[in-house]
């Protein structure tokens, strides 16, 4: 399988000055497939945004690396990085309404991209209308502000901008996190169907569990800058293997009134710690149901367990040690 | 869990019936609320679910004397409080009820709290107001009921500033001011929406634990269906500010009687959901409550829509024992089409 994605010991820190680092995303290692839907979960903080705008060149990288179908991206983009792989790569944004310029019409903002990036200017307008109905909009709307519409018509605004240019890669971050139940839906369908006319591969940031895994080939769970499991999306919910994992799949709840009554919900204390200096060992062992002595001195590398269809990743010393691959 | 169960007349602590609001714009009157009747017995958890603009948290607020009037208006309804309608009485047996016998919890506790007060006399100040206690006693109890919301080192806590609190951390301090006063019924407006899934486990169980020590009967509202299947004994389904379903919590679900319930189900994965099963969006959106339709405010996105409803609103049918449906699917002469809508037994 080929990698379309690779993130290779992906690390984004920032400073704070006085000594002090955040540590957003460390040593984050993850291939996508080409056509793939690769889902990433995990609480606020937990650094899925920051990972996700990583890949996409909006943070530069601190440390590692990111490879396009084998080209190995730019550690810091220049403006004409940007205007080179924003072709190939996009984003949609969490927020409908802060992620699009209150000041141009839904025309301006679609016809953007084509604008800076082909130079069209006279053809452009017709591509736009394309696109807004393509996204279940009118090419009226073009004409509108973003205030004017609802929070899911912007959505598909947003979807419209970032796949105009006909990327290879999308990042979604949260897009469906701020709309209401009926709308979701709409918008998750929307996703589906352009990224099959298209052959998109995604990667889909949410904290809402029961829907990464209706819209996922695989999971990627993520605990305080590091991913602490990886397998496919049924297989990671269903049968989760890292403690931390347990603990998420535990406390989601399902529309099931019969089968809420019988959760065991595993309790956890406390919340996600400061990303601020991060001691050595493995995040997770201050929240840990099943910590070890191991597990406050010495961090856990990923392991693979399992083999064949079910083959996972898992980053905890209750597994055995084994090389990758 | 206890067994689901919806209160009857007899045993409601709060019953709220036939309420309308009205809010005046610029862009003219707003029909938010267009008669919602609910009511919760002690001990009991009713769960009011909609999406976004459905009138559900108005609903509450307006009964709670929380809605800015004007521009608001309650244009009719009555919500029986101990026997006494509190809309138009706010002392019942010489208690305040709002903040004392009825507490409530809201969405954002970041923006509820007062940033300038530590959380402490924040707590404190419910109980010098509505129990008359002194500065001193108040503040110890503020720190008794801040240890109840499981809150670690509370004397500490409770003197410090909502800043450093985390999100968590502030819900539960906003419950444990909620229940200071140990309040018979307790609101809670979409009170886990902004946290994340563990933490809303935790103030999830919280409330189920007040509520076993308390026997304090909780109203939820809530857009999520999950946390209504985890929470709720009785559930009413708004949409466009009438309540088109309600019933008990397995009734709602496992016997949904409004196409409107039914869509929502189709629309969340639930562990049976596949990508070949599917997820069925609602498609369309809410009407304009500014004109609100003539007839079924569902009419325009409803698959099952007749003629008749479009200009007639439908009246509430009774489908099962204390569950309810606004839909003329259940009029007799309606035709029966071959789709999961539970129908009550024939005539």
């Amino acid at each position: 399988m080929s990698a379309l994605v690779e993130a290779r010991g992906v690390t984004k820190h920032f400073p704070l000055g006085r000594g002090k680092t955040v540590h957003a995303v460390d040593d984050v290692t993850l291939a996508i497939a080409a056509g793939e839907i690769v889902g990433l979960v995990g609480e606020s903080g937990s650094g899925k945004s920051t990972l996700g705008k990583t890949l996409v060149g909006l943070h530069d990288k601190t440390a590692g690396d990111v490879y396009l179908a084998g080209e190995k991206l730019p550690r810091r983009y220049t403006a004409a990085d940007y205007r080179h792989y924003a072709r190939r790569m996009q984003m949609i944004f969490q927020d409908p309404y802060s992620s699009l310029n209150p000041r141009m019409t839904v025309g301006e903002i679609v016809g953007e991209g084509p604008r800076l990036h082909a130079g069209k200017t006279v053809t452009h307008r017709d591509e736009v209308g394309h696109w807004l109905e393509r996204v279940g909009l009118d090419r009226g709307h073009a004409a509108r502000y973003p205030h004017e519409l609802s929070g899911g018509q912007r959505q598909r605004v947003g979807i419209a901008r970032a796949l105009i240019l006909e990327p290879t890669f999308v990042v979604c971050d949260e897009p469906i996190s701020a709309l209401d139940v009926s709308v979701q839906a709409q918008i998750v369908r929307l996703l589906a169907e352009i990224k099959e006319s298209l052959g998109l591969t995604l990667l889909f940031i949410a904290h809402d569990l029961s829907m990464v895994r209706y819209v996922s080939d695989r999971m990627a769970v993520m605990y305080l800058g590091s991913l602490v499991e990886v397998g496919r999306a049924d297989d990671v919910y269903f049968r989760p293997l890292h403690p931390y994992t347990k603990i998420l799949v535990a406390s989601n709840p399902e529309p099931d009134p019969r089968s809420e009554r019988q959760r065991k919900t595993i309790p956890i204390a406390g919340e996600i710690p400061s990303p601020i200096n991060i001691r050595p060992g493995c995040r997770f062992a201050s929240r840990c149901p099943e910590v070890m002595d191991v597990c406050r001195t010495e961090t856990p590398g990923p392991r693979v367990v399992g083999d064949g269809a079910d083959k996972r990743l898992v980053a905890c010393h209750l597994y055995e040690p084994t090389g990758l691959e | 869990m206890t067994s689901a169960k919806r209160a009857t007349d007899d045993d409601a602590v709060l019953d709220v019936t036939d309420l309308h609001v009205e809010f005046d714009t610029h862009g003219g009157v707003v029909k938010a609320v267009r008669g919602a009747s609910f009511s919760v017995g002690s001990g009991k958890t009713l769960a009011i679910v909609g999406e976004s603009g459905c009138g559900k948290s108005v609903s509450v607020q307006s009964i709670m004397g929380l809605v800015p009037m004007p521009p608001g208006r309650i244009t009719s309804g009555v919500a029986r409080f101990d026997g006494v309608d509190i809309i138009r009485q706010k002392i019942v047996n010489g208690e305040d009820v709002r903040g004392n016998r009825i507490g409530m919890i809201f969405q954002d506790p970041m923006s509820a709290l007062n940033p300038t007060m530590r959380v402490g006399d924040q707590i404190a100040e419910t109980l010098q107001v509505h129990r008359g206690l002194s500065k001193r006693e108040a503040f110890a109890r503020a720190v008794e009921v801040l240890a109840m919301t499981h809150i670690p080192e509370a004397e500490a806590r409770a003197k410090q500033y909502p800043f450093a609190f985390s999100g968590g951390m502030l819900q539960r301090a906003m419950v444990a001011m909620a229940i200071a006063c140990e309040p018979d019924v307790l609101i809670a407006d979409e009170p886990t929406t902004a946290l994340d899934v563990t933490i809303q486990a935790q103030i999830l169980n919280l409330l189920e634990e007040l509520q076993s020590k308390t026997g304090m009967a909780i109203v939820l509202i809530t857009h999520d269906l999950a946390v209504v299947a985890r929470m709720a004994d009785s559930v009413s389904v708004m949409y466009a500010g009438e309540i088109v379903e309600s019933g008990s919590v397995d009734d709602v679900f496992y016997r949904s009687a409004h196409p409107y319930t039914l869509g929502l189900k189709a629309a969340m994965p639930r562990h049976t959901t596949s990508r070949a099963t599917g997820l069925q969006p609602i498609e369309g959106a809410p009407p304009d409550l500014f004109h609100p339709p003539a007839g079924c405010g569902y009419f325009a996105r409803c698959p099952r829509a007749m003629r008749l409803c479009e200009s007639q609103g439908p009246v509430r049918f009774e489908v099962g024992h204390e569950h309810h449906a606004m839909c003329w699917l259940h009029h007799p002469d309606a035709p029966r089409g071959a789709d999961d809508l539970h129908r009550g037994a024939p005539e």
